[in-house]
């Protein structure tokens, strides 16, 4: 897919703004995190006969003005959860490599690690996430991330937005760069959440135009 | 496994129900915001729902060597922390208010079912069960968690969840099939008893158990053959972990409930104890029947003038005798992180 | 260590870093602490770990001893370090340094309970009160405005001018709630009272804890061991009593006796906290303990188990009963000797007057199973018969089977326990005060005590009856007398005379400063504080004789209306009363007192009472019932905002020190400055009006324009100097003055080194050793001082017409009264494990570990036939009034009772009503002979009680809507 540039890539930070509507959508097939990848027994155990990762696609769609990127995810979700005192929070992430070539189901390695965005619907909180493998992942460095999400009649929008300047252990982005996209989400409602997720099987090829 | 490991017995024929321990633990440990429904420690009337409610049906642990799925209990099952209306009754807004829990009338609370306990009248029975964290050999929780938060120091064998690492997945609070793990809403993270560790690493007793008035707790290294621990487990083997059959290896051990005898309407005895041993081999396994059996014959030792270890230790008279190398009296230590050096 | 713990320490840190004001406390109370502002000044600690965080919770500034200044009686007192941080105390822990007294006994430690452990949190919940409060509304509206303390005392001590010059000093009454500490608080309290003449009550009547089967048989209650001597019980009967709530720290001495081979039988309606800890458990219907009492005293008399020796010795067995007025043959029958010289035959075939001055039986051997006639003074003869003789034919009746039948125990387990008693090596009661709330208790008391008499079983290691429990200073009454502390030597000393002359006539030690306690209640020449009855006040007083005057109709064999043997009693001043009936009570001070949530049926007393009051001022650190009704709330200093100290009991004979931890809260003060500064503007109200003196009204000139000067004894002690006078009553003191005031308060406790002189303690009447628990009433069995009593022995023949008249002139079962009208349960109650009085009722930390509201536990049969389940809400009712409350539904309780654990705050019951309502709590009229010998009121003793316990009442299920909508109000 490709992240189109744009030059006023604030008005695109809310996923409601009506200019993502003339933005071409780049559909994903999403698949249940696979149970064997669950990292520990216990979960494997309670898992194992539970549905989970029920998210069948999701719809991406990009923009970028040079230095900032901003990504607009959108997929199904009948019932809305913004985890509320005990409950989980509905989310969603995007992953892009770091260096190496990391294997997007098993979360990277610490020869090839993964950047991801993580958004949640509690609070809207957005956090830089590096990802060494499962179970690993750690604050990652700022990028300036930024998430915000809307939910309306059962299609959860959330758009992503980082510079494009990155620090170490962020992967790298520019304008004219191609690399690879991994995206997640997480049914709040069922109790989602760690490796308990719909996620994109493989990566997607991710063009920024220069 | 760790290379020393620390453990507690704790005497059902001691306790009194008394929850000094739990409030203890409160003001110690989770007297924070989003720590006000969260109790490390419990005492819960047996049987009975317990805390959280009906626990023992929640699954977790281990079965065959094999992790089982959990449920993850709710605070509601614990029972919510009430908040009271006393400042509008008392200082006015509402004088002819009535002062109760302003959530509503409660339904359940961490110790509902005090004093309640089974059986029919006259022969209704019921004991204390005093919990914490077991701080397993084999902890649920620490294998449940997917991001390796949970880990069991080498030193002591104390089970502690690192909460920076900690991301409230609460796979472990599923896992836990003692249900001995909360959640904090506000820090998002979860929590459990630290085996007192900053008092423990200064060589003072946990505060459940330098508190507990009834004198119900030992302490020690269960390798230590000169410390309570291991008479009461290895050499007398009166101590029972509490539902063996979790698998977890549980550090904390029971010395299991004498009761007076049943009786029928002409006052001829039942039984010699009015709890079902069927109910206590439920909670300790079939081990409580010798247990209980070398207890009363001990005791008789001692009700003929005879001597026996077993009854000496559990009395301790010496109360510091209770703690292992747990005996530095708080005041003793350094009272700031400074002064302590190892923070 | 894992990865991870050097990371960034996200919410978790900030949510902990303010440290400990974050606690749960409220916004109001932080406002208040003195050294917040510092506090926010001060740049948060970084914490390089998420443990750090924890160990953080594990610091502190600085740590003092402490105690609460609280009287929770027979657990009293436990040692604590007061942990203070940032100005605030913020958690206490039990010092636990009380050494072993003897390595074959456990020691003390920890000492403690949960109540004990939360009070930092107590101290600052949203009930404490930080200013003084001046009610602007009506009464109870709620509405009170903040004023000063000089407009708050400046308008009390005006009010009190008015008062005792246009009425008189006794319109004055102090309501002695958990204050009593026999300190430097509630000395500033009695020496105000001695120096105006204002009354005290003598709350431990209202209570019902007077033990009046104790003081009946030993002419004195206060009758208790040390806790380690359980020890060496081979059979301790939990009988009336529930230490696994009332006795948290003491309650592990029971246990390891057990495993020191010690039994342990409860008997109880219910299988409760502490029948689990038994090896037998013998149920009995509410109320018919004296039957099973008696049944064990049958057989022990049948049985031929009696100690001879020992009731030769030292009880009214052998004395003689003439057949023809019922009364105690004297020597003046015989030859026209003395009135109070009782008869024995002795083997010899003599009769002989009994000793009094001794128990020595100087080799004669009074004959016990005595029927025979004698020849009078004036020729007459008439039929004698010894106590014993009489006493065998009154427990003929009470075989197993009909005692089986009296008290619904089941025959087999009657015999098992009398076998059990009888072959007891060494027999103990752990005493309680339960059975003396029933109508009957005194009944069931001195059955009771018949059971260790007949065996021989007192006074020895592991061996005795416990009754009541009180172990105090001596140096309290030279500071509360009306002198300067200077000016007595000691209490003894100054009566050193009199004292004398009483040991001349036989009179003991005990009983000369027993009657120095009855001085406080009867002497106007005294140099005590005047005392009187507080259930006597109440029920005079507050109207509540009308509501129990209803009850008499439950009560058989009265011989005339209960409020008119009342006002018998008041008018031939068998029992004293303060102000008299007619003279209204004009200003009341509830001094950390609760009569409107403490007084059975004493929804009366606010009706009738506070009506007549000009003033009714709560000093307390806490708003509470009675503070909602009040006129004035003075904002007392919490007990770790005080120095001070407070009586213990023999069971723990340790004096216990609080020292002040942190400044008082907001603009609270110490009990000490709040009295000692009233009498300030007193004096200079007294000096702006002209006005010297007034006389009180017995008659002492009481100088209102020098009470300052005389209240802090020309400024030796002035309003700043709590800490120095609880010094000086200890300096003062005979049992006390061997550790430093100093030295105490360093190390938090100091062990008695002798019972001391007081009224309160003397009748324990025995050595207190530091290696020994100590053993109450060996100053009779070994050393055989004759008993307090009217033939000076342990007396179960009490031939007062009052006791004749209504067949108690020997112990028998009577039947619990059915007190509210004919209904099914029987309302009996017990104490809590979750408060001590009601100071902890309305505890957020104690609520979360019960239940958050009031409830009552009913039987699983009960609740089934009434179609109530767990939680239900539930209208408790009988002919008196009703209340509401939830119910707990345990197999335990027995059915046809219900237990209502006490102390519920009245706002804690949705609607009006609260469990004291339903009880009328009429007199017992064998208590108004006040003209006995030894029935007499004294401290703490001799006056009639208050009784809930027979209350009978019906439950019915309320539905939730019915329950909102009567908190709707």
């Amino acid at each position: 897919m490709q992240s189109r540039r744009v030059a006023d890539i604030d008005s695109y930070l809310d996923p409601a703004a009506a200019v993502w509507s003339s933005e071409a959508a780049n559909r994903i097939d999403m698949i249940p995190a696979p149970l064997g990848l669950q990292p520990t027994d216990h979960i494997i155990a309670t898992w194992e006969n539970r549905p989970y990762g029920e998210a069948e696609w999701a719809d991406l769609k990009s923009v970028h003005d040079g230095e900032t990127l901003a990504v607009h995810i959108s997929w199904s979700c009948a019932k809305i959860s913004i985890g509320a005192s005990e409950g989980f929070p509905d989310a969603a992430a995007i992953a892009f490599p770091v260096r190496g070539e990391p294997i997007l189901l098993s979360m990277g390695s610490s020869d090839a690690p993964m950047h991801m965005l993580q958004w949640k619907a509690k609070g809207n909180e957005t956090r830089s996430v590096l990802a060494e493998g499962i179970g690993s992942s750690l604050p990652g460095p700022s990028v300036s991330e930024n998430g915000k999400g809307g939910w309306s009649q059962g299609i959860w929008s959330v758009v992503f937005s980082r510079s494009l300047n990155a620090p170490e252990n962020a992967s790298p982005l520019s304008a004219g760069m191609t690399t690879l996209i991994g995206v997640a989400v997480w049914n709040g409602t069922n109790e989602e959440r760690a490796g308990i997720k719909a996620v994109s099987g493989d990566w997607t090829d991710f063009i920024l135009e220069a | 496994m760790s290379s020393k490991q620390v453990a507690m017995v704790i005497d059902l024929n001691k306790c009194i129900g008394c929850q000094t321990c739990t409030v203890a633990c409160k003001t110690q440990w989770t007297n924070k915001e989003g720590q006000e429904g969260m109790y490390w420690n419990t005492v819960s009337t047996a049987p009975g729902g317990g805390t959280p409610k009906d626990w023992e049906g929640m699954g977790g642990g281990f079965r065959d060597g094999k992790a089982q799925a959990g449920i993850r209990p709710k605070q509601a099952d614990f029972g919510d922390a009430w908040e009271f209306n006393v400042e509008d009754v008392m200082f006015g807004g509402d004088p002819n208010g009535t002062v109760g829990p302003m959530e509503g009338d409660p339904i359940y609370g961490t110790n509902w079912d005090e004093d309640v306990g089974g059986g029919d009248y006259p022969n209704s029975f019921f004991f204390y069960i005093p919990r914490i964290c077991n701080h397993c050999t084999k902890p649920a929780c620490m294998e449940a968690c997917p991001r390796g938060a949970i880990y069991k120091r080498d030193e002591d064998g104390i089970v502690l969840i690192n909460e920076d690492h900690c991301r409230g997945f609460r796979f472990c609070q599923e896992a836990c099939p003692y249900k001995e793990i909360y959640f904090n809403q506000t820090t998002g993270t979860a929590q459990k008893c630290i085996f007192c560790l900053p008092r423990v690493e200064e060589g003072v007793a946990t505060a459940c158990s330098r508190q507990c008035p009834g004198r119900v707790r030992f302490l020690g290294f269960l390798d230590d053959e000169d410390g309570p621990i291991h008479k009461l487990v290895y050499k007398h083997k009166v101590a029972l972990p509490l539902h063996p059959e979790y698998e977890t290896e549980p550090n904390v051990f029971y010395i299991p409930p004498l009761a007076p005898p049943s009786f029928d309407d002409e006052g001829n005895e039942i039984d010699e104890s009015r709890i079902p041993i069927l109910y206590l081999i439920s909670l300790f396994g079939p081990a409580v029947h010798d247990s209980l059996e070398i207890i009363k014959h001990e005791r008789e030792l001692k009700r003929q003038g005879g001597t026996s270890e077993l009854m000496d230790v559990l009395i301790s008279r010496n109360w510091l005798d209770l703690f292992g190398p747990f005996t530095t009296q708080p005041k003793d230590v350094a009272r700031t992180l400074e002064g302590r050096g190892n923070a | 260590m894992p990865e991870g713990l050097t990371l960034s320490r996200r919410n978790f840190l900030k949510a902990g870093a303010a440290g400990a004001v974050t606690l749960a406390m409220p916004n109001f109370i932080a406002r208040e602490a003195a050294s917040l502002e510092a506090l926010a000044a001060q740049t948060p600690v970084e914490y390089t770990t998420w443990m750090d965080l924890y160990r953080s919770q594990w610091t502190w500034d600085r740590t003092v001893r402490g105690t609460h200044l609280i009287n929770c009686w027979y657990q009293a007192h436990c040692a604590f370090d007061v942990y203070v941080k940032d100005g605030l105390v913020f958690r206490e822990e039990q010092a636990a340094e009380y050494e072993q007294i003897r390595p074959e006994l456990p020691d003390l430690n920890p000492r403690g309970c949960q109540k004990g452990c939360t009070f930092s949190h107590r101290m600052y919940e949203p009930s404490r009160v930080t200013h003084p409060l001046k009610r602007v509304g009506e009464r109870g509206s709620g509405e009170w405005e903040r004023v000063s303390w000089d407009e708050a005392l400046g308008d009390i001590a005006s009010n009190f001018l008015d008062v005792v010059t246009e009425e008189g000093t006794d319109r004055v009454i102090w309501d002695l709630g958990s204050n009593i500490n026999i300190g430097a608080a509630n000395a500033a309290q009695a020496r105000f009272a001695q120096l105006t003449h204002s009354i005290c009550l003598d709350s431990n009547s209202n209570n019902g804890d007077g033990h009046r089967g104790a003081f009946e048989t030993f002419g004195n209650i206060y009758i208790e061991r040390g806790i380690e001597d359980y020890f060496y019980s081979d059979l301790i009967l939990i009988w009336g009593s529930n230490p696994l709530y009332t006795s948290i720290p003491n309650a592990h001495f029971f246990t390891e006796a057990r495993y020191n081979g010690t039994q342990i039988v409860a008997i109880s309606p219910d299988y409760g906290a502490s029948a689990i800890k038994s090896d037998l458990w013998v149920p009995v219907q509410p109320g018919t303990d004296a039957a099973l009492a008696l049944g064990v005293a049958r057989e022990i008399v049948e049985g031929g188990h009696v100690d001879e020796a020992f009731v030769r010795e030292q009880t009214d067995l052998p004395l003689l009963v003439r057949s023809d007025t019922r009364k105690l043959l004297t020597e003046a029958d015989l030859d026209g000797g003395d009135e109070d010289h009782f008869i024995y035959l002795d083997a010899s075939g003599e009769f002989i007057a009994a000793e009094r001055k001794t128990l020595d039986l100087d080799g004669n051997e009074p004959q016990l199973d005595v029927r025979r006639t004698v020849t009078l003074d004036d020729g007459s003869e008439i039929e004698v018969r010894s106590v014993y003789s009489l006493l065998r034919d009154r427990l003929a009746p009470y075989t197993a089977e009909a005692v089986s039948e009296m008290c619904g125990t089941p025959v087999k387990l009657v015999r098992r326990l009398t076998n059990m008693i009888i072959k007891a090596r060494a027999l103990s009661n752990v005493s309680g005060s339960s059975l003396n709330k029933y109508f009957h208790g005194n009944l069931t008391e001195r059955s009771m005590i018949l059971i260790w008499v007949l065996l021989g079983q007192i006074a020895k290691p592991g061996s005795g009856y416990s009754a009541f429990p009180f172990l105090a200073n001596d140096g309290w009454e030279d500071y509360v007398s009306g002198l300067r502390i200077s000016e007595r030597l000691s209490f003894g000393m100054e009566l050193g005379t009199d004292l004398l002359w009483d040991l001349a006539t036989g009179e003991t030690a005990e009983m000369f400063f027993k009657k120095m306690g009855t001085h406080n209640f009867n002497d106007p020449g005294s140099t005590l504080p005047i005392w009187t009855s507080s259930a006597l006040f109440w029920k005079v007083h507050g109207g509540q004789e009308d509501l129990s005057g209803e009850a008499d109709k439950w009560i058989p064999g009265l011989q005339q209306p209960t409020k008119a043997s009342l006002h018998q009693a008041l008018e031939n001043k068998d029992l004293p009363l303060q102000p008299p009936l007619g003279d209204d009570p004009r200003i009341l001070f509830h001094y950390c007192s609760n009569p409107l949530r403490a007084v059975r049926g004493g929804d009366q007393i606010l009706n009738v009472l506070w009506p007549k009051l000009r003033l009714s001022v709560v000093i307390d650190f806490r708003m509470n019932s009675t503070g909602q009704q009040a006129d004035y709330v003075l904002p007392a200093a919490a007990w770790y905002e005080t120095t001070d100290h407070k009586w213990v009991t023999p069971l723990v004979p340790y004096n216990h020190v609080t020292n002040q931890a942190v400044e008082p809260l907001g603009e609270s003060q110490t009990d000490f400055w709040i009295i000692t500064m009233l009498t300030k503007h007193i004096q200079e109200q007294a000096k702006e009006r002209g006005l010297e003196s007034v006389t009180s009204h017995i008659g002492k000139e009481i100088k209102l324009d020098q009470l300052y000067e005389d209240m802090t004894m020309d400024g030796q002690f002035t309003e700043n100097d709590t800490d120095k006078a609880a010094g000086a009553i200890l300096e003062q003191s005979s049992n006390l003055s061997h550790v430093s005031w100093e030295e105490q308060k360093e190390k938090g406790f100091a062990r008695y080194n002798s019972l001391g002189l007081s009224p309160l303690s003397i009748g324990n009447a025995g050595e207190l050793k530091a290696d020994e628990p100590f053993i109450p009433l060996t100053n009779h069995t070994i050393k055989k001082h004759p008993y307090p009593t009217q033939t000076r022995r342990i007396q179960f023949y009490i031939d007062h017409t009052l006791y004749l008249a209504h067949d108690e002139h020997l112990p028998r079962y009577k039947e619990p009264p059915s007190m509210g009208g004919n209904y099914p349960l029987i309302m009996t109650g017990a104490h809590t494990r979750w408060s001590i009085h009601g100071v902890w009722r309305d505890s957020k930390i104690m609520q979360r570990l019960n239940r958050g509201q009031p409830y009552m536990v009913i039987s699983v049969e009960d609740a089934e036939s009434r179609g109530i389940a767990d939680g239900d809400w539930m209208r408790a009712f009988n002919d008196v009034s009703e209340f509401v409350v939830r119910a707990k539904v345990a197999p335990g309780v027995q059915p046809g009772s219900t237990v209502m654990h006490h102390a519920w705050e009245n706002y804690q019951f949705p609607g009006k009503g609260a469990p004291r309502s339903v009880s009328p709590s009429p007199v017992n009229p064998v208590e108004l002979a006040g003209d006995h010998p030894h029935l007499k009121v004294g401290m703490l003793e001799g006056q009639p009680g208050m009784f809930d316990r027979d209350t009978r009442i019906e439950i019915e299920r309320m539905t939730q809507e019915a329950v909102d909508q009567l908190r709707a109000g």
